[in-house]
């Protein structure tokens, strides 16, 4: 599904990410925790082709292709979701004109038609409730005057719209409260598949409370530290990253 | 300077060479106008409210209109999209003179009069000696004092008290290539009487290939309780210019609106006015500009505020493509003793090209103390982020900037209070757009 190798990044000269090595197969769920600088938000904007950061070196292999031959866009239509930390308000647009637009064009890559109005809003009435996302956020512009938890909402709903292959959560579960947590949990629960796969990058445990992961990673100062199973979180939540030579304890 | 010193004797010889003045309040108005504009000329770029527009292609011109008016073609193919024949009464000028035969004015809804400007001059006593040029003055420009003084063909709209006018009246301006080398002074004069409503649809277009200058002025009267909404599209050919203004006034509980759309045109200037004059009035003033090319585009505003409780909003915005150069220039005045006024003011400029450029410059003139008056303006790019975030959900960047600008103006345009001028506003805005084709069913 994914196979990261030797990965290098930066930001302008900063270098941040100092060589990943991840492989995640169909159907998994990979946790990375880290603390806060640790590169793993870093690692998630790579991956998803926002271009402020530089790829300096090794490669990204997303079901066989090099993902940094992709544009963004046929990252995303190719089946790579990143849902933000900081989801983006886009004033004037419906949230429901964006999903259809975005869902047309993953159709359109892979040969379908548009969807028909009337089966895109069954759907989406459908997969709102997945997040218990208010129906009326459908029409109004996106994210925009969404508190923090409607729009990480939004997020995995859109998430859900779209039935990507590999699911990307960056710090999802940051400034949520129980209730949007729990929420956006079940979203991510609801479409785990035997082929669809998801990497969770969050600084606490907590979320992986309600969403199980195969296997964490710790992800410290640009590397991946320490890798185990779910296990691992636990461990963390008790010691804090200071075990593994980070700045700050949990 | 010298050279447009010289100038200002040209539209004096054509004042001069009139025939007709029409009744004795006119021809003082006439006259008082053109020595207005004797006295300061045309404006230079010391003037304040002029020092970003070349005037040059306005000041080629002979100032005089076209002996009679030339071939319309299909120029007018779009007021069918606008308001099709017989869903509207429409009165048609074609180089400053009325155009009978595309007019079509006979059957009105109850309550309202359109009538030629020549012919509602010749009833005595009349409103208009009350009105006509009393709103717009000649002081504030150089152009409206050349239309006072030189007004050909016009319009008059006049609705009675308590009549609510469903059916918006549809005026179309348009330059033909008769007009290139001459200029035109249409006026329009809409006035609401108490407690009445009305929404009047104007069209300004011209010939592509010609370098005419039409110089429109509508006043906009709404007594107490009355609303008079003006929709104002520009539309102007490639080489011509339009230098307009709108000038409207608004009694105690009344609300006067004026919406102007420009793209096109070489230089396109609309000066927009509004007067709220009455306890609990209100002014609402809205534009777009688009603009590509070598294209200038100006929206001049003065909004005035001389009652208690009054309201105003005026927001602007507009796209700059090419090389083009924009002006929003508006003006918030709250004079002595309006206390409680409300007024807001905004202009946001997209500059989608490195060689474009937006001026944007908000004034604020308060003479009362217990106000609320708030202003913004910007000029800047697209939100690379918002691409980015478009992008990460599959939608080429390409469609992702057609998006979000069409989603900039869209929401100036979903304020319009004429769904099918809206409607055509939001066509010119997909023409504008690379790809805008596709946004087709946007609001949908």
């Amino acid at each position: 599904m994914l196979k990261i190798e030797n990965l290098t990044a930066r930001i302008e000269e900063t270098e941040i990410l100092k060589g990943i090595n991840l492989e995640m197969g169909p159907g998994e769920v990979h946790a990375i925790m880290g603390p806060n600088g640790s590169g793993k938000s870093t690692l998630a904007k790579v991956l998803a082709g926002d271009e402020n950061y530089e790829v300096t070196g090794g490669s990204v292999h997303f079901e066989g292709a090099d993902l940094f031959e992709m544009e963004p866009e046929e990252r995303a239509r190719a089946g790579v979701f990143m849902g933000f930390q900081y989801p983006v308000e886009i004033p004037g647009v419906s949230n429901s004109y964006f999903l259809k637009a975005a869902v047309n064009a993953a159709r359109e890559a892979r040969g379908e038609p548009e969807i028909d109005p009337v089966s895109f809003l069954k759907l989406a009435r459908e997969r709102a409730q997945w997040v218990k996302l208010d129906e009326s956020l459908l029409n109004r512009p996106v994210n925009s005057g969404f508190s923090g938890g409607e729009k990480k909402r939004n997020e995995i709903f859109h998430m859900a719209m779209l039935e990507p292959k590999l699911g990307i959560l960056d710090e999802t579960d940051s400034g949520l409260d129980i209730d949007a947590l729990r929420a956006v949990a079940d979203g991510v629960n609801s479409m785990r598949a035997p082929e669809r796969s998801f990497l969770i990058i969050t600084h606490y445990q907590r979320l992986l409370n309600y969403i199980e992961p195969d296997h964490v990673h710790v992800m410290v100062n640009g590397r991946i530290v320490r890798s185990g199973g779910k296990e691992l979180a636990e461990e963390l939540e008790r010691s804090g990253y200071a075990l593994f030579g980070g700045e700050e304890a949990a | 300077m010298g050279a447009v010193e010289e100038l200002k004797s040209v539209p004096r010889a054509v004042f001069d060479g009139l025939h007709e003045l029409g009744p004795d309040w006119l021809a003082q108005r006439r006259r008082a106008a053109m020595a207005t504009f004797d006295a300061h000329g045309f404006p230079t770029r010391r003037w304040e409210a002029w020092k970003n527009i070349d005037l040059t292609p306005v000041l080629r011109s002979d100032f005089r209109p076209p002996q009679q008016p030339g071939e319309v073609g299909d120029g007018l193919a779009a007021l069918e999209r606008i308001l099709p024949h017989g869903e509207a009464p429409r009165v048609v000028l074609v180089d400053g003179y009325l155009d009978e035969g595309r007019s079509d004015y006979a059957q009105l809804p109850a309550g309202v009069r359109v009538r030629p400007l020549g012919e509602a001059l010749t009833e005595a006593g009349s409103w208009l000696e009350e009105h006509l040029g009393a709103h717009a003055d000649p002081e504030n420009s150089p152009f409206i004092a050349l239309n006072t003084a030189l007004m050909g063909d016009g319009v008059v709209i006049e609705v009675a008290r308590g009549q609510l006018v469903e059916t918006p009246i549809l005026i179309a301006h348009y330059s033909t290539a008769a007009n290139a080398g001459h200029a035109t002074y249409p006026r329009v004069i809409v006035r609401g009487e108490e407690a009445s409503a009305v929404r009047v649809v104007e069209y300004h277009a011209g010939d592509a290939d010609s370098a005419y200058l039409s110089c429109p002025v509508t006043e906009l009267i709404a007594d107490n309780g009355a609303q008079v909404d003006l929709v104002r599209i520009s539309e102007e050919g490639d080489r011509g210019c339009q230098i307009g203004a709108v000038s409207g006034r608004a009694a105690r509980d009344a609300r006067v609106a004026a919406h102007s759309f420009v793209w096109g045109g070489d230089k396109v200037r609309v000066d927009v006015e509004a007067s709220v004059v009455g306890e609990n009035a209100e002014g609402d003033l809205t534009g777009v500009h688009l603009s590509d090319g070598d294209r200038f585009v100006d929206h001049h505003t003065w909004v005035h505020h001389d009652a208690e409780n009054t309201r105003s909003r005026q927001v602007f915005k507009g796209v700059l493509e090419g090389r083009s150069e924009t002006v929003f220039d508006g003006l918030i005045k709250v004079h002595p003793g309006a206390q409680k006024t409300d007024a807001e003011q905004e202009n946001r400029n997209l500059v989608l090209s490195p060689r474009a450029l937006a001026h944007s410059n908000p004034r604020l003139e308060i003479f009362a103390d217990d106000v609320r008056c708030t202003h913004g303006s910007t000029v800047g790019e697209l939100d690379d982020q918002a691409i980015f975030y478009m992008q990460a959900r599959g939608i080429d960047p390409a469609a992702a900037r057609g998006l979000l600008t069409y989603a900039f103006v869209a929401e100036v345009i979903d304020t319009v209070r004429c769904a099918p001028a809206a409607a055509y506003e939001r066509a010119m805005l997909r023409r504008f757009l690379p790809g805008g084709e596709r946004l087709e069913g946007f609001e949908g």
